[in-house]
């Protein structure tokens, strides 16, 4: 198994839904792989964050008004089967978890926050240079990879 | 079938079209760099043996504007490069940091330079149509001279030159992918804001820097780097040196000398190992030590010919090292004025 087929089935294979061949494929493959690895434990804390989010009720009227706009839109007219409540509830559950997990992500880490402070860091400088030479190259020898200080 | 395909290469490589053909594209796509409206989604192969697969959102103007978003993998999710055609931003919402650097553009290697060596390391030849991400592609299989070096095949989109997908031999002769286009498309218009590099966010630490420097004469980078900077190896492999960086900063400088071969790409970094550098690199690249200086080679090559050009440098002997107080007097070239793009860039911010 190679990476590309390992990452579309960490998920799975994070929420205990991969069995038989292909869960020992992929365990087999997570033994020798540091990036997947990292990967399966980046999930892991997401699903975890996600797990322990607080229910948030909307504020009043936010249903009739969101039903109003998906009443008026061109998705709903060509889709004139599917009731309205199911998809507005789908859409706002969606868009919450959306929300949640963008405030999460994005929320600086007291670690790497401005981490970069000392001036000799040569690892990093050097994937930071090869990152910016990367982007010049047709031919894409490198993908630009955002360096990690380690300060 | 067979025996009329037989016969059209036979034909092609007797009357040399074949070569011709695979040049000429090639050589439009080098020159169409960065000049096709478009919107890729690519998955680039990361050699660094920690990366893995890199799924990204490549978003061109044709004007030499770019952007790139990762989509995969999800630890690296959200981070971006922009290039407005004078600057470079680099953005990573986990850090909330935004590094602001010089347009990398400026150091792209002339087209016909390129194709040049190309020429000489390479031989070209048309392997067949292809289809990637449902656009028809000629793929051309880049055979290199010296059996140190790998071979190549790219799949360019006649059309517009761009470069669909890249693999690279090993050292068996299979050939893996180091791109690949999952999509393709050709929008009439992009937001131009897509292109503005965001430091006026909130809560975004922006570093601006004007590194990496080019060196004109690199000799006068002895007081920053701490030796006397020697670049007249003999490389091997047709490789040559195109350019001579200063990375780092004032406090830690060192040198990024850049070399190619034509399609690889390779940078030798050269520092004090007598200053007090720290985190040094250990996984990627190939380093060797010689007295006080250490040549650190990364690129898309073997290990064994990142080991051959560090060591190149290392035969030269070395280095004389830096007087103290010499840096006092050391100034850094003025860069290079950047390069035009598009005609209308300076108005639209």
């Amino acid at each position: 198994m190679n990476c590309r087929c390992a990452q579309n089935l960490l998920s799975a294979y994070v929420d205990g839904e991969l069995a038989g061949v292909e869960m020992l494929r992929l365990r087999e493959h997570l033994g020798v792989c540091p990036a997947c690895r990292e990967e399966v434990e980046a999930l892991r804390a997401m699903k975890r964050l996600l797990s322990r989010s607080p229910q948030v009720e909307p504020p009043a009227g936010f249903e009739d008004r969101l039903a109003a706009i998906v009443l008026t839109s061109d998705a709903t007219r060509h889709r004139p089967g599917t009731p309205i409540w199911r998809l507005a509830l789908t859409t706002s559950l969606a868009a919450a978890t959306i929300v949640f997990v963008l405030l999460q992500v994005m929320r600086p880490s007291p670690a790497s926050n401005g981490a970069r402070t000392a001036p000799a860091d040569v690892a990093f400088d050097v994937q930071s240079d090869q990152s910016y030479m990367a982007t010049s190259d047709p031919f894409g020898g490198q993908a630009p990879v955002m360096p990690v200080s380690q300060k | 079938m067979r025996a009329f395909g037989v016969a059209a290469a036979l034909l092609a490589a007797a009357t040399g079209w074949g070569q011709t053909s695979a040049r000429d594209l090639m050589l439009r796509s080098l020159q169409k760099n960065g000049q096709v409206r478009c919107v890729l989604i690519q998955t680039y192969v990361v050699t660094d043996g920690r990366t893995g697969p890199v799924r990204l959102k490549l978003e061109m103007d044709g004007e030499g504007r770019s952007r790139r978003t990762v989509l995969q993998p999800i630890r690296m999710e959200g981070n971006v490069w922009i290039d407005d055609g004078r600057r470079w931003g680099a953005l990573s919402p986990d850090q909330k940091r935004l590094l602001i650097q010089p347009s990398p553009s400026r150091s792209r290697l002339d087209p016909k330079l390129r194709m040049a060596l190309i020429d000489k390391n390479y031989t070209l030849s048309l392997v067949g149509p292809s289809t990637i991400a449902g656009r028809k592609t000629t793929t051309i299989l880049a055979q290199p001279k010296d059996e140190d070096l790998a071979a190549r095949r790219f799949f360019i989109d006649p059309e517009n030159g761009l470069i669909l997908q890249s693999e690279v031999g090993d050292l068996k002769g299979k050939m893996d992918k180091t791109i690949e286009t999952h999509l393709v498309s050709f929008p009439k218009r992009l937001d131009p804001s897509i292109f503005q590099i965001p430091e006026g966010d909130d809560g975004l630490e922006v570093v601006k820097t004007d590194w990496p420097k080019r060196l004109r004469d690199p000799s006068k980078a002895t007081p920053l780097v701490g030796f006397a900077p020697r670049l007249k190896p003999d490389l091997p492999s047709g490789f040559i040196i195109t350019e001579v960086h200063l990375v780092g900063n004032e406090d830690a400088a060192f040198l990024a000398v850049r070399l190619t071969d034509g399609l690889a790409l390779v940078t030798v970094y050269q520092w004090d190992t007598d200053k007090k550098l720290t985190n040094l690199p250990s996984r990627r690249g190939h380093g060797v030590d010689g007295e006080g200086v250490c040549y650190y080679a990364v690129g898309d090559v073997s290990s064994d010919m990142r080991r051959r050009l560090a060591e190149a440098f290392l035969r030269l002997g070395p280095p004389a090292k830096a007087r103290i107080g010499e840096g006092f007097a050391f100034t850094v070239p003025t860069p290079e004025p950047p390069a035009k793009v598009g005609g209308r860039r300076g108005n639209r911010r």
